[in-house]
């Protein structure tokens, strides 16, 4: 995850002239420069920081040595608490892009009361921390001016409420639009794909189509600020609006190929208990840090590896399966696995200015084990993918990897076949076996009980 | 003269169209939670109103 300049600054930390982000000795650090001073001291000292600490709402820091700052403008450096892992609004189902703009809410709510205001609303800001969203950008925060709008109003629209709004009225897949407008999703096409039941929702009329509206029409107009002003009231009574209208905002996936994979699956309770046990054998062997899940449906395997106190990303193509893994964790109180929506096939990218703001997930990739169970079949048959091409990016990807063989005549398999001629003569246990040893040393192979199915522990000739 | 300090925190652009909305709607939004938090002591009262009654009925 390196994108730094040779000074060490974070390459994608460049728009707020109140500071960036810097890595030294392979840690986070961040710059707060002397035009931002009044502002970082109200923020500390006008109790506002504790309050969002106490609430678990920003990620805490501590104030660092000056020496180490890159530039003059230096007024502080501080250290932020680390991350296990840096998701993007893209990679979110719809309660945990819902749980950010709330979160968001909250936070400018009481900014309020500490005469603060949040000047920028970028979901990219939000981050999941113990399973639950954070601020973490601490310059975010600025005096509130009496009179003067939220200058942060349409870029909460934006990265929030129009993806929401989208998910909940149109389609669940438009969340990826996030993936192509950086800067979120502009109002005027929400407004085109909203269907025409939205516009008698007071609040998506006022925030969405008639701020598209707004947009146009003044597109080219000039005002001065100083004539127009808002009052504290209407001010908190938007932020308040905002609030309602999120949280009137519901998605109810219907019911999709894989939500309901272990209630209607060739799986006997024998097999499925026995896989259980294999891969808690397994993980207790190689006692990993951290662990993908790929393809990990609900997460039921997630949850035997985040028992152990194993840091756990948990990927699915299904926005339903991510969802209910998300709900599911927050009712367990689950705070070490992150359920995230990613498409193997065709990963995060990296995007941004110079493709340098945004980490593509590959980047992001540093987990100690990887775990593919049940996936296999699909990357090899559904994506034609070669067994060589699967081995050689598995191993880039992790040190240690859990991997599912089934073989062809499984019913699964046959399924799939079952529309298209088998062109798949290389689809064999033996072949798999043969190409996975050019990037691994295979630990140990065990079959699943009650099935003719493989797991194997592999461990990676190419990362160290 | 300009203020520095004022011009240097607005490096997002909030745009002229969004800006002129929220003077527009911000009146009615302030109204309405206005009302609400109205509504919301009434209804604290009301509450608190039945509530000692009611503990004042169990004494008895």
């Amino acid at each position: 995850m390196d994108r730094t300049n040779s000074n060490g600054a974070v390459l994608s930390s460049f728009r707020d002239p109140s500071g960036f982000l810097f890595y030294r000795e392979g840690q986070m650090r961040r710059q707060i420069n002397k035009v931002y001073k009044e502002n970082y001291e109200q923020l500390m000292n006008g109790g506002l920081y504790r309050a969002l600490l106490d609430e678990k709402l920003l990620l805490a820091h501590e104030e660092i040595d000056i020496k180490g700052a890159l530039t003059q403008e230096a007024y502080k450096v501080i250290k932020p608490e680390a991350l296990a892992f840096i998701s993007y609004p893209y990679e979110w189902c719809f309660s945990q892009l819902k749980e950010a703009a709330l979160t968001t809410l909250r936070i400018q709510k009481r900014a309020l009361d500490f005469g603060m205001s949040l000047k920028d609303c970028s979901a990219y800001n939000i981050q999941f921390k113990a399973g639950r969203p954070v601020l973490i950008d601490t310059l975010s925060f600025e005096r509130y001016r009496e009179g003067r709008p939220w200058a942060a109003y349409r870029q909460f629209c934006q990265h929030f409420l129009a993806p929401l709004a989208l998910i909940c009225y149109t389609d669940i897949r438009l969340s990826q639009l996030l993936r192509i407008y950086i800067d979120g999703v502009p109002l005027d096409l929400a407004g085109e794909l909203l269907p025409l039941s939205s516009r008698f929702k007071f609040s998506l009329f006022s925030h969405i189509h008639l701020q598209a509206r707004a947009q146009k029409h003044f597109a080219d107009k000039s005002i001065n600020k100083d004539a127009h002003k808002m009052n504290r009231l209407g001010f908190a009574g938007l932020v308040d609006n905002l609030e309602s209208a999120v949280k009137k905002l519901k998605w109810q996936p219907k019911v999709t190929e894989w939500s309901d994979y272990y209630t209607d699956t060739n799986y006997s309770a024998q097999a499925i208990q026995h896989k259980k046990q294999l891969v808690s054998e397994f993980l207790g062997q190689i006692k990993p840090k951290s662990l993908w899940d790929a393809g990990a449906n609900v997460g039921l395997f997630s949850r035997i590896a985040a028992d152990k106190g194993i840091e756990t990303v948990s990927f699915d193509i299904d926005p339903a399966c991510v969802e209910k893994n998300y709900l599911d964790c927050l009712k367990e109180g689950r705070t070490n696995i992150l359920p995230l929506l990613c498409d193997l096939t065709n990963p995060s990218p990296a995007i941004g200015w110079e493709n340098q703001e945004r980490f593509s997930l590959i980047e992001r990739a540093g987990a100690d084990a990887l775990m593919a169970l049940a996936l296999v079949h699909h990357l090899a048959i559904s994506n034609n993918l070669p067994f060589n091409r699967i081995a050689q990016f598995f191993s880039r990807m992790c040190n240690w990897l859990l991997i599912e063989f089934i073989p062809k005549d499984d019913s699964q398999i046959r399924r799939m076949l079952s529309t298209r001629e088998d062109i798949f003569g290389n689809y064999r246990q033996e072949v798999f076996e043969a190409e996975f040893k050019k990037y691994f040393a295979i630990q140990a192979a065990q079959g699943i009980r009650d099935s003719r199915r493989t797991l194997y522990l592999m461990r990676s000739k190419i990362r160290k | 003269m300009i203020d520095l300090k004022l011009c240097i925190f607005a490096y997002l652009d909030p745009g002229t169209g969004s800006y002129i909305l929220q003077l527009a709607i911000g009146i009615l939004f302030g109204v309405l939670f206005a009302l609400k938090l109205f509504w919301n002591r009434i209804k604290l009262f009301l509450q608190g109103l039945f509530s000692k009654k009611g503990k004042d009925g169990q004494d008895k």
